[in-house]
């Protein structure tokens, strides 16, 4: 394999997502089922219990989270107003997805809070199935919210230089939709 | 008449498998293994296996059809991802 | 998350560089060229079979000789007995027949079998090796820390896995999850290039039906992966936890639900078993095309099937709790499944055959192993059917029988398909022949002492010999002179069998160094792979080929030459 070769030419096909875009779509796949494992083994092992949740432990804050999920659709519905922008006038879209990273922003800063009462409350890791499943699932959720709103700054970064591409942007879109349309689900198998 | 026969009882066989599975008992009692099995959560065991099982199978179902209609709108008529399995050249 | 899937394909100016010599390190050990990395999950994954096939020397000589002083490891302890048992499973699968037959045959045949020139995502390629690598950093770490390695079987149940006072192995159990962890990281990186590129990268021409039955069993295992893995995750993060921070998701006396672990597992474990088939599937219909010289009998059905079979696997995985208790309506559904699922298997089998029928066979030592993979997975699939009846399985389930089987069907893909696979590509791999008829001695010498290990386990099973045990002389009623001769008849044939893979490794090492030279096609086969030079230079093919017909054109009637090349344009 030493031999250097001249560059060929690459083929001309259309491809039918591009390259980016499709990983992120299988990649997403794969981050659904994860969830879904998550929350299958949720439902089972609620379904042992007698009381739910467990005697002693604390109710998990409902009203205040709902509030909290609406920041997060809204940021969702500022991205997806960002694309609009941006096909139209890639500049343009510098705004809307600032206000994307803020609301998501928001949200993981709203959710560190909750944790802390929570944790005050009694409500640990270890206190009852019902906290470690809290722990486990919501704070996954978390740590993708935080990836991607990493992403998306970085997003902005290179939209703001003028170097953001049209798959690129489409790839963390997509990402940030899974965190944001995952989070309604969890809310409603996991507060409720 | 024996025809119409025959397919009613073809016909017949897959519901009637599902109902005796369905009234089957949830228990045998010969059976070591199957009270041991005996909690309260079968429900959600029974639910989440349906789930899981059928998850997969719609997200992959899902995508090969938006690829579909992804590819017909690109590309105007028929070649995509599984309709692009259409009948391969043939060369004389 | 922008790192892990990058979101822009390589543009030409900023893939890698093709036009400057490469210094070692860019190019052996840090290479973004897909060959290159298809090699070093090739021969890491050879390195994991010495050692898999180790642990199984070790302890099926504690089985046949109980408490003798094993050459080569010493007195075996009933802990490292099961340490051994427990990592000779989850190396075979995890690190030699993923990483063998879906990492390194996918990474190197993909792009040149559908004619382009690397991965759409070389640099995350890249990645996906290190990671495995790190993983089987970190399996070995678990051998070496307090406690000692993980001995909790493959299956890894709690709550003896989950607590280090049922394990015994505080931490070696935990870098055992990790490691399995980070395996799964790595081929998911790699599965979601493997289908990415199949998707977008083919070549002008290249439609559906013209793909190669090898690449599609490839990317169809990539995505059955993909889908499996993620519960696994879940609940391998659960176990973790539940070791390390104290948390009871799996420990009854807290709340928690063990048999919750096994429908993780086996929701992973079961589709996880056809990832590895079908690509031992497809490379045995390349091999078995191109040395019958006639086209596949049923490219569309075998592709059908295929899907039949991914679809179906995920609907099978409760069989392996027949007796964990579940409700026995389900596992009625479950076994109808199961029966269900060993009708396209069968038919992939009966293609294959009917492939055979009327072409002028060609036995080379690839086809031989081809050949071999059909019948002795014959068995593994035929005794599958006994297991898959709830009520049989009662009687069978964790003994020999079960074990017999899984090797009958483990044994000829990991393994069987592995020497078809390197012995059928090895001249495009390394440019090199390889001796034919140390080949066939090989061969010979891996079959027929294939069937002398694991027939008499299947008498053994049904004499009621259960898995996972140290030593039987505690057993009376196993412990009879018979049943001790044929676990010693077992044991020897492994050691012949372990001898003559010498003869494997001599041929290997030799036809790397000395062997005759390689044309470019020297089995005159159609696909693409064969149309590069042997071995390909980075970049794959000069000009980038087109292609005009169907992988399986041999013996075309009117045809001077009895195969067509994909790519001869006429
Ligand atoms: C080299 C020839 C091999 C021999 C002689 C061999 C022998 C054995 C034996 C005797 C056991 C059971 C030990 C016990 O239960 O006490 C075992 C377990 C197992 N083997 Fe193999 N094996 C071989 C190759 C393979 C291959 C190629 C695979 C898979 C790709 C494999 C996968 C497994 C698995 C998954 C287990 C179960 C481990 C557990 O119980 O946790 N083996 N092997």
């Amino acid at each position: 394999m030493g031999k250097v070769v001249a560059l060929p030419v690459r083929p001309r096909r259309e491809p039918l997502l591009p390259n980016g875009v499709l990983g992120m779509l299988l990649f997403v796949l794969a981050e659904i089922m994860l969830f879904a494992g998550l929350i299958s083994a949720f439902l089972v092992v609620k379904g042992l219990a007698v009381e739910w949740p467990p005697v002693g432990q604390p109710r998990l804050p409902v009203e205040e989270t709902a509030f909290n999920t609406g920041a997060l659709l809204l940021s969702g519905a500022a991205l997806a107003w960002a694309q609009a922008r941006f096909r139209r006038a890639p500049s343009t879209a510098l705004r809307p997805v600032l206000l994307a990273v803020a609301l998501g922003g928001l949200f993981v800063c709203f959710q560190g809070v909750e944790w802390v009462g929570l944790v005050r409350e009694g409500l640990t890791l270890r206190s009852s199935t019902h906290g470690s499943f809290f722990y486990l699932i919501v704070g996954l959720h978390a740590l993708h919210a935080v990836a991607a709103i990493l992403a998306l700054g970085w997003a902005a970064l290179r939209l703001a230089e003028g170097r953001l591409r049209q798959d690129t942007f489409a790839s963390v879109q997509l990402f940030w939709y899974f965190v944001v349309g995952l989070w309604p689900i969890l809310y409603w198998q996991v507060y409720f | 008449m024996g025809a119409v026969r025959r397919r009613l009882r073809t016909r017949l066989a897959g519901p009637l498998l599902a109902a005796a599975v369905l009234v089957a008992p949830g228990r045998a009692l010969a059976c070591a293994v199957c009270a041991a099995g005996e909690t309260n959560n079968r429900a959600e065991f029974i639910l989440t296996t349906a789930f899981m099982t059928a998850l997969p199978l719609l997200l992959v179902g899902g995508v090969v059809l938006y690829l579909r209609a992804r590819a017909r709108r690109v590309h105007g008529a028929p070649p995509s991802p599984t309709s692009a399995l259409e009948e391969p050249r043939r060369v004389a | 998350m922008a790192e892990t899937v990058p979101s822009h394909p390589p543009a030409p100016e900023e893939g890698h560089p093709h036009h400057e010599e490469m210094s070692f390190w860019s190019k052996y050990i840090f290479p973004l060229d897909h060959k290159m990395i298809g090699m070093q999950y090739l021969f890491t994954g050879i390195a994991m079979a010495m050692v898999g096939g180790f642990f199984a020397y070790t302890f099926r000589m504690q089985l046949a000789f109980p408490g003798i002083e094993v050459p080569g490891w010493g007195l075996v302890s009933p802990a490292d007995y099961n340490a051994l048992v427990t990592n000779h499973g989850a190396i075979m699968i995890f690190w030699v027949a993923m990483p063998v037959l879906i990492a390194a045959f996918g990474n190197f045949l993909i792009p040149l079998m559908i004619g382009c020139d690397d991965m759409v995502f070389p640099r995350i390629n890249r990645l996906s090796y290190q990671i495995f690598f790190l993983s089987v950093l970190v399996l070995i770490a678990s051998f070496l820390v307090e406690g000692g390695a993980f001995g909790g079987a493959w299956t890894a149940y709690p709550p003896l896995s989950a607590k280090a006072e049922y394990s015994l192995t505080p931490l070696g159990s935990s870098l055992w999850l990790l490691a399995v962890a980070l395996e799964f990281v790595a081929f998911l990186l790699g599965g979601i290039n493997f289908i990415t590129t199949a998707m977008n990268s083919r070549a002008p021409g290249m439609k559906m039906y013209d793909i190669p039955i090898v690449v599609w069993m490839i990317v169809l295992a990539s995505i059955m992966f993909m889908l499996s893995v993620g519960p696994l995750v879940a609940g391998a993060v659960m176990l973790f936890f539940d070791q390390q921070l104290g948390t009871g998701f799996f420990d009854p006396a807290r709340g928690g639900d063990p048999v919750l672990w096994q429908h993780l597992f086996w929701f992973f474990g079961h589709p996880e078993v056809y990832v590895v088939l079908l690509p031992a599937m497809g490379i045995v219909a390349e091999i078995i095309t191109v040395f019958a010289r006639k086209k596949l009998f049923a490219y569309k059905t075998v592709l059908y099937t295929a899907f039949g079979t991914g679809i179906l696997s995920f609907t099978v995985w409760a069989h392996h709790q027949f007796v964990a208790g579940i409700d026995p309506r389900m596992a009625h559904i479950f076994t109808i499944t199961t029966l269900l699922i060993s009708v396209p298997i069968a038919e992939m089998c009966f293609v294959y055959i009917a492939t055979l029928y009327g072409g002028s066979i060609r036995l080379t030592t690839p086809m031989l192993w081809a050949l071999a993979f059909i019948a002795e997975f014959l068995i593994g699939g035929v005794t599958g059917i006994f297991l898959g009846a709830s009520g049989a399985d009662i009687y069978f389930h964790d003994s020999y029988f079960v074990l017999a089987h899984f090797h009958y069907t483990f044994f000829p893909i990991a393994i069987i398909g592995f020497y078809a696979g390197i012995t059928y590509w090895f001249p495009k791999m390394f440019g090199r022949m390889l001796d034919d008829r140390l080949g066939k001695i090989h061969f010979w010498g891996t079959i027929i002492p294939f069937n002398g290990i694991f027939l008499p386990l299947f008498i053994l099973g049904l004499a009621g010999q259960h898995r996972r045990i140290y030593n039987y002389e505690h057993f009376p009623e196993l412990a009879t002179p018979e049943l001790q001769a044929l676990r010693v008849l077992a044991t020897v044939s492994l050691l012949v069998m372990l001898g003559f893979q010498l003869v494997f490794l001599v041929n290997f090492v030799r036809s790397l160094r000395r062997g005759e030279k390689a044309p470019q096609n020297p089995w005159k086969a159609n696909t693409l792979e064969w149309q590069a030079p042997s071995p390909p230079p980075h970049g794959n093919f000069a000009t980038l080929p087109t292609v005009y017909r169907g992988p399986y054109e041999y013996s075309v009637p009117g045809r001077a030459e009895d195969y067509w090349p994909q790519n001869a344009p006429e």
